[in-house]
């Protein structure tokens, strides 16, 4: 398993493509982590930023820009194989397509952890170096931004499946990573459509919904208020985001077992 | 041994039957040559002998188990169309890759480069070789390990009249030392050089299948001239004996069922055609091919 996922790597770090994709993001990490951090300034009246209240920037701001180019990366990454011929290539080698799979499936956690990593890394040194002497007003305990983290590493990871799915069915990388970013679009108009007719339950249960609250911060405040509208139970959504990656893994996978190549 | 054995193959894409029936035995130390015009099976076929095509029904073994156990234990060795590599990755970066895939120490991918003649261009990207280049690139990939069964789709394909040669004296090396080699090109003048078997494919169909040297010589033909070629075919078509009847500038072509080329100079002389020339013609791979597509031609008409 660890060769799989050093050799998806040696594959993945050897690209120009990955390196100008990384690149790209850390761009928009710096600009939007960067508003966000800055807009909390003193000079601009907002609120107190410092640890442990900035982790709620360094975690959620940059999230979706994380999310969107860990899909982007595997949707390049997995649809070249096939555009290539490599992904029949390597099975003529001798590897099983269960394990050309599984590294495929080991690539995507990683993906997320590197590029969440940095946003976290880089928000967290931003922050750092930002502090001002403390008068703290609130903050929450450390689980609840440990939770996040994992939260948002599991919409991130979701995302990815749906990359990956796109990618084993369309076979193109121009394609693939097209449907992957339209994907939202569709999602947010069935939803628009489901809240139309009042089924506002069902429409938070929508795959792209799901994700959406997984990346923002007030879903796990431990005790949230009443009014807050579209808020969760952070273990159901916990819960609803780890059956839509399962849900989607398998139609990833079965997708790709079941096609000749 | 057989080293594979094909039995009651079969591919259906919807409607459209991309390999019937086919059946076909390579055994040990075979270069087995894969014919057929484009669009007759050939790739579907080593396809689904690699595992990467679904048959519709029919059995494949390698070496007497399934195809995948075989390609698993390294066994099988190949390339399927064009050469399959990594385009940002180095000629040595991709074999690298394939040795880590096949379970093989580095050390095993210069002696490959080497056997192809690619060790001074090894360190230039996929992207930047010539398809000839590829082709050697991806046909050391699949010498990695040292394979007992080379499954090889058009190696020869963008390479020069020089590279052509090398690969076939390796592919030659290769079956002295004992290696089996399954290859598919529409080169029949490079089949009839390093081939000892064929297989001839058309639609799918196993057309003719068998030694090379047999199955020339079972296609021995007649050569006629005559002062006017028209008069000499017309009278050649109504004798009995005569089959298979082509006209071309060298002559008139036929078959004998009786064998009896006597009979025929007797046959024609009666209707006042005297012959400048009857000679027996043994056919080159490349005629004995087309000799079958042509029969089979007929026989769907």
């Amino acid at each position: 398993m660890r060769e799989a996922l050093s050799l998806e790597w040696f594959r993945l770090r050897k690209r120009l493509a990955t390196w100008i994709v990384y690149l790209s993001f850390l761009t928009l990490t710096i600009f939007v982590l960067g508003v966000s951090l800055y807009s909390r300034h003193p000079h601009h009246r907002g609120p107190y930023l410092g640890f442990p209240n900035a982790w709620e920037v360094v975690l959620t701001a940059g999230a979706p820009v994380a999310s969107i180019f860990s899909a982007v990366l595997v949707a390049l990454t997995v649809s070249s194989e096939f555009e290539w011929r490599t992904s029949r290539q390597n099975i003529i080698d001798g590897i099983s397509k269960e394990t050309w799979l599984l590294g495929k499936l080991l690539l995507i956690p990683a993906i997320c952890v590197a590029l969440y990593g940095t946003q976290i890394i880089f928000g967290a040194a931003w922050a750092y170096l930002d502090t001002y002497p403390p008068h703290a007003l609130f903050h929450y305990p450390a689980s609840t931004y440990l939770t996040t983290a994992l939260g948002v590493l599991l919409g991130m990871t979701w995302y990815s499946v749906v990359a990956l799915l796109i990618s084993v069915s369309v076979r193109s990388s121009g394609p693939a990573i097209g449907l992957t970013l339209i994907y939202q679009v569709f999602d947010n108009i069935a939803a628009g459509t489901l809240h139309g007719f009042h089924f506002d339950r069902i429409a938070a249960w929508l795959p792209f919904q799901v994700h959406k609250s997984l990346l923002e911060f007030h879903q796990y405040w431990p005790h949230p208020p009443p009014v807050l509208e579209d808020h969760w139970a952070t273990s159901t959504l916990l819960m609803a985001g780890l059956l839509w990656v399962a849900l989607f893994t398998v139609a990833g996978c079965s997708v790709y077992l079941l096609r000749d190549l | 041994m057989s080293v594979l054995e094909v039995r009651g193959l079969t591919k259906r894409y919807g409607r459209k039957t991309a390999v019937d029936d086919l059946s076909f035995t390579v055994s040990e130390g075979q270069i087995f040559g894969f014919l057929g015009p484009n669009g007759s099976g050939k790739t579907t076929t080593m396809g689904m002998i690699f595992g990467i095509i679904h048959p519709t029904c029919g059995d494949i073994s390698l070496f007497g188990r399934s195809n995948r156990k075989a390609l698993a234990e390294g066994r099988v060795g190949g390339t399927l169309e064009q050469p399959n590599l990594y385009p940002h990755l180095t000629g040595r970066e991709n074999l690298r890759v394939a040795a880590t895939i096949k379970g093989l120490d580095r050390s095993c991918v210069e002696p490959a480069l080497a056997a192809v003649g690619m060790l001074e261009a090894a360190d230039r990207t996929a992207r930047a070789c010539s398809l000839g280049m590829k082709q050697r690139l991806a046909l050391a990939a699949a010498l990695l390990g040292d394979p007992e069964f080379l499954i090889l789709d058009e190696p020869t394909n963008g390479l020069d009249p020089e590279g052509m040669r090398e690969i076939r004296e390796l592919l030659v090396r290769l079956s002295r030392a004992g290696r089996t080699v399954l290859i598919s090109t529409h080169l029949l003048d490079e089949v009839e050089k390093v081939c000892s078997h064929v297989a001839i494919l058309k639609r799918g169909r196993l057309q003719r299948s068998g030694a090379v040297a047999d199955f020339v010589n079972a296609n021995f033909t007649f050569r006629l001239r005559a002062e006017s070629a028209d008069h000499l075919l017309e009278a050649v078509r109504q004798y009995e004996s005569a089959r298979n009847i082509r006209r071309d500038d060298d002559g008139v072509y036929t078959d004998l069922l009786d064998d009896a080329p006597a009979m025929l100079n007797r046959y024609l002389s009666s209707r006042g055609i005297y012959l400048q020339e009857l000679c027996r013609h043994r056919p080159t791979l490349e005629e004995s091919v087309l000799a079958v597509m042509q029969a089979a031609e007929q026989e769907e008409s």
